[in-house]
């Protein structure tokens, strides 16, 4: 009896190892971001590795402003990924609902191509919507920059399953029945009704459009317009590869999806169930 | 507002009544209550059918066509040929198979066993703690990670200095042998902890009584994990791996800026993406990166509609 309890401390003592072990690797590099920020590029590959912050994160933060304006390059960011993000919700809140609640001819022709169109890999659209922004002069603009975003077929399946879900299609009719009108019906019944798949679905958008590389890497042009992956990506193509200005720009690029985790926290799970749908 | 839901009511109550607009049998509504959805879809298709239906079929046309300063021509195949034959494409599309197994083995497996082990009773009180902590990476953007992972796996970092200690030399960065795995590591580190958070839904979903059952018929441990928890998880993991294999398909930012030249030494670490990049907008050869395009959507369809065939099929068998 004591040697089966020993024994099953010895077990818990071994799994407690393991589990805190994964979390201290997975933390570790999120933890030298910040570390590295503050410590010139000779530094961050002395060994013994440094564990705690240095002096010179004003030095870094100010070459990076320097090389390649991280202050605009953060707004444009913000900008961009808020235009998305607000934009796409609209879109496909209207046409998920559209798509749930009414008959009409071609519905089913119409929610078949969003379908159809969610095996298809977004990058094959690169190339010819790069032909399509040289023509219309949108190359190094926000609108060219913006607009091939607004539509994830993934956001009018997902809102259209949700619609389906959580309006009651009784209490439409109610509404209707007392004379209230369509966008009424819609700003004070399915908007509130949906706000948690809302939540979900810009949970999900928010990271591909923050992060994005390819697509703003094609269609920009000048420093000004950079948003911060681009930005990173073209000074590490510089010769010296900064490090420390590189872990400046990781760092401000990190903390507004960390923020947002812990905010819409109970939202995530819904919305990587989400991504199953891609 | 008593009468009027009573009313609505008897109006679903009726044959063919499910309560939406516009159903046949039902009085037909006027022109600007039928124009509705139209409206609510309008600004959706819109943008849709310029930004990705015809992108989508431009692309086809693109990659039968062939680009000059001046002039438009009909190339036929010849786009395709020239890709097959570049060695860097052919890398490309080998790796894209590499790193499909795999990604798949390391995350999976590793995220099964953090999973389970997570989901014992003694750990209950920390296990919501540390799944936070697991998933952490996964806000983290590509471009950071592949950054980060530029430091730690670099001559001089982390890595180096670790296994020099035990007399390992590695260079992660520098070989070919050690490209893919660099990339890989990196991969692990961001998704690992997301693929934790859909397994233990799925484990959270199975009845404890089962494991009571199992424990009541004499089951140790590893014999619940191994025949309550995997068969249920069975359906969950096919769509881990669905997902993550559709997602390894695309790799761009990590090969692209995890090595000093984008794709490793001798572009040893390279994917479909990055050379459809490299092809289309570092030497201006747009019919050849949207055959790339297409090689690679060809890849992705028959994949997603392969695992859906596999998915039924175990069912049918079991």
């Amino acid at each position: 009896m004591k040697a089966q309890r020993v024994s099953a401390v010895a077990r818990t003592g071994v799994l407690v190892v393991i589990v805190v072990g994964a979390g201290l690797l997975f933390a570790a590099p999120l933890w030298w971001t910040f570390v590295w920020s503050t410590w010139h590029t000779a530094e961050i590959f002395s060994f013994p590795p440094k564990l705690i912050p240095g002096p010179d994160f004003g030095d870094n933060y100010a070459a990076l402003q320097g090389s390649v304006g991280i202050s605009r390059a953060f707004l444009n960011s913000v900008l961009v990924t808020g235009a998305t993000l607000t934009g796409a919700l609209v879109f496909c809140t209207l046409a998920g609902y559209a798509f749930a609640k009414f008959d009409f001819a071609g519905r089913s022709l119409l929610f078949g191509l969003v379908m159809a169109t969610m095996v298809v890999p977004g990058q094959i659209t690169v190339v010819p919507l790069f032909v399509t922004m040289v023509k219309l002069g949108w190359i190094d603009s926000y609108q060219g920059l913006i607009l091939p975003g607004l539509v994830p077929a993934l956001g009018v399946f997902f809102m259209r399953m949700s619609a389906q879900q959580s309006i009651p299609s009784e209490l439409l009719e109610a509404a209707r029945i007392d004379g209230a009108g369509e966008l009424r019906i819609f700003s004070s019944i399915v908007v509130p009704a949906l706000r948690p798949s809302m939540a979900a679905l810009s949970i999900l958008l928010f990271a591909g459009t923050w992060g994005a590389l390819f697509w703003p890497v094609v269609v920009l042009r000048s420093t000004e317009m950079f948003t911060i992956p681009v930005a990173l990506a073209s000074l590490f193509g510089t010769a010296t590869q900064p490090y420390d200005q590189l872990m400046v720009g990781s760092l401000l690029s990190i903390i507004p999806p960390l923020a947002i985790f812990f905010l819409l926290q109970k939202y995530f799970v819904k919305s990587i169930m989400l991504t199953g749908f891609k | 507002m008593t009468t009027t839901m009573s009313e609505v009511r008897a109006a679903s109550r009726r044959p063919g009544g499910s309560g939406r607009v516009g159903r046949p049998g039902r009085r037909r509504r006027p022109l600007r209550v039928r124009l509705v959805p139209y409206v609510f879809l309008s600004p959706f298709f819109v943008l849709f059918a310029l930004f990705f239906v015809y992108p989508v079929i431009y692309s086809i046309i693109l990659s039968f066509q062939r680009w000059s300063a001046n002039s438009v021509e009909w190339v036929g195949l010849d786009n395709y040929r020239f890709v097959v034959d570049q060695p860097a494409v052919r890398r490309a599309f080998v790796n894209l198979v590499w790193y499909g197994v795999v990604n798949n083995v390391v995350q999976i497996s590793v995220a099964l066993a953090l999973a389970v082990l997570l989901d014992q009773q003694v750990l209950r009180r920390v296990a919501g703690a540390l799944r936070v902590v697991y998933f952490l990476p996964n806000v983290v953007s590509g471009v950071t990670t592949a950054l980060l992972f530029g430091i730690i796996l670099g001559a001089g970092g982390v890595a180096d200095h670790l296994l020099s200690s035990v007399d390992l030399h590695v260079s992660w960065l520098q070989s070919t042998q050690w490209a893919r795995p660099a990339v890989v590591a990196a991969g692990a580190w961001r998704w690992i902890g997301y693929w934790v958070v859909i397994l233990t839904a799925g484990l959270q979903a199975i009845p404890r009584e089962y494991y009571e059952a199992a424990a009541v018929d004499g089951a140790g441990w590893w014999k619940r994990v191994r025949h309550v928890s995997l068969p249920s998880l069975r359906p969950i993991l096919l769509f881990v791996i669905v997902v993550n294999t559709i997602g390894t398909m695309q790799i761009f930012e990590e090969p692209f800026l995890l090595f000093e030249t984008p794709g490793g030494p001798l572009s040893a670490a390279t994917t479909p993406v990055l050379e459809m990049y490299r092809l289309g907008f570092e030497n201006f050869d747009l019919g050849g990166a949207a055959a790339i395009g297409w090689l690679l959507a060809i890849v992705i369809v028959v994949l997603t509609l392969g695992q859906m065939v596999l998915a039924r099929r175990r069912e049918w068998i079991e």
